[in-house]
This record gives structure tokens, sequence and C-alpha cells, in this order.
């Protein structure tokens, strides 16, 4: 799936993956919405 | 989670337009991305592996909030001027400060819980006790400081999973969205940024 996305964005560099790896610890650090199953 | 959504639409969305408008997807170089790891893996052992979280006493909770928002607050500051970083680090600190303000807890109040889960009684709910594992602690409005930047907002019903965010993740949301808008920006735009 992933590699289909990146194949999609064409020549895609694996610093960019990193980043939004980066950019998505950095939301569930910051962030703090409470999910339960109830 | 609607912060990873956020983060899965950005990129969905940069994606789409590097496709239309032939451009690549350029790396925006962000300062001391290091730190982020380093401050979330706390927050991901407490908060998301169930099976370790368990075992950390609550007393260390607010610590491991604290330190960790303080690390991102830093990580914020040296990217300020990033695409998006004004967004995030207003997210940021909003949070951070509401945690911070409430002795290391997000706040979430009774009236918010019965509004997420209508069919449980107000009185299933204990205040001062922790909700599951989450970050939130359940407060009476009375003790909540700064409650308008606590978790008081819920997605519309009928979604499979009832989440409350506060207005810090509104602005999380829309940060991380620019940011990785900005992946496919011009050449030139992205040579001005970086």
């Amino acid at each position: 799936m992933s590699s289909k996305l990146l194949k999609f964005a064409r020549p895609v560099d694996v610093r960019v993956v990193l980043f939004v790896i980066s950019v998505a610890l950095f939301v569930i650090g910051a962030g703090a919405p409470a999910a339960t199953g109830g | 989670m609607i912060l990873l959504f956020a983060v899965t639409l950005g990129l969905a969305c940069t994606m789409v337009r590097a496709r239309l408008t032939h451009r690549t997807l350029k790396f925006v170089h962000l300062k001391w991305d290091w730190l982020v790891i380093i401050c979330v893996l706390p927050q991901i052992i407490a908060f998301y592996i169930p099976a370790v979280g368990k075992a950390i006493p609550d007393e260390i909770i607010p610590f491991i909030q604290i330190s960790s928002m303080l690390g991102l607050v830093i990580f914020s500051l040296a990217n300020l001027f990033s695409p998006g970083f004004l967004a995030l680090g207003a997210g940021l600190m909003s949070n951070f400060i509401v945690i911070a303000a409430n002795g290391g807890w997000m706040p979430i109040s009774v009236d918010t819980l019965t509004r997420m889960f209508p069919h449980r009684p107000a009185d299933y709910w204990i205040i001062g006790s922790r909700l599951g594992q989450t970050k939130d602690l359940i407060m009476a409005p009375a003790d909540t400081r700064l409650a308008w930047l606590s978790d008081r907002f819920l997605l519309p019903a009928g979604l499979p999973q009832n989440v409350a965010f506060s207005l810090g993740d509104v602005l999380l949301s829309i940060g991380a969205f620019l940011l990785l808008w900005s992946l496919s920006r011009k050449e030139v735009e992205v040579k001005e940024i970086t």
C-alpha cells in the first residue's frame, strides 16, 4: 500500500517518509484527544 | 484519531497536488528532528501500548506529559519559521498550557463524557479518575483551569468512534496539514523555505 503511494507521488526521497513519520509523532505527542471504546 | 487523520489527509492532498502539477515531493528540513522521537517515545509507551502503559503508575504520567511536551516546545521554536509551525506551535502550546495548569493532565468534564457516551449514566464517570489509558483526567468544572482549552469538542454523532478534542488539537491538525501540503510546493518556494 505504502509503496503504491510512493510510486504515485513519483521519485520520493526516503527522507520524506521519515519526515512524515516525524510529523505523525509530533502530533501524537502534542495532541491530547480523548478516544475510548466507551 | 483526528490528528492522524489530518496527517493522512495532508499527505494524500500533497501527493495528489504533486501528481497533478508534475512536481516531486520535496523534503522540508526540520532542525533537531531527533528530539521528536526522544520526546514522544515515553508517550507512545505510556499511552499507546496498553500492556506496558497499565504498569506505569498514574503519578508518573504528569511528569511524562510535561517533560515530553517541553521537548516538543523546544523543537517547535527551533522550526518556527517552517511551514505550518505557527499553527503546530500554537496547538502544542494550547495543550501544554492547559495540561500544565491542571497538574499534568488534560481535563475532561462529565458533561463532555455524557455527550460522548449518551447511553451511560452521568454517575458512571468518577471525578478525579483517569479516562482509560488516555492523557485525560475527569475533572469537575469548578476545579478545571482554562476549561476552554480542554477536551470539550466532539465529532458529529454517527461516526464509529467517539472522540473528544481540544482547540489545541484543531490547531495541530491544521498545522500538520499545512506542513505536509508544503511538500509539493513549487521549487522556488521550497528553496526559500530550506
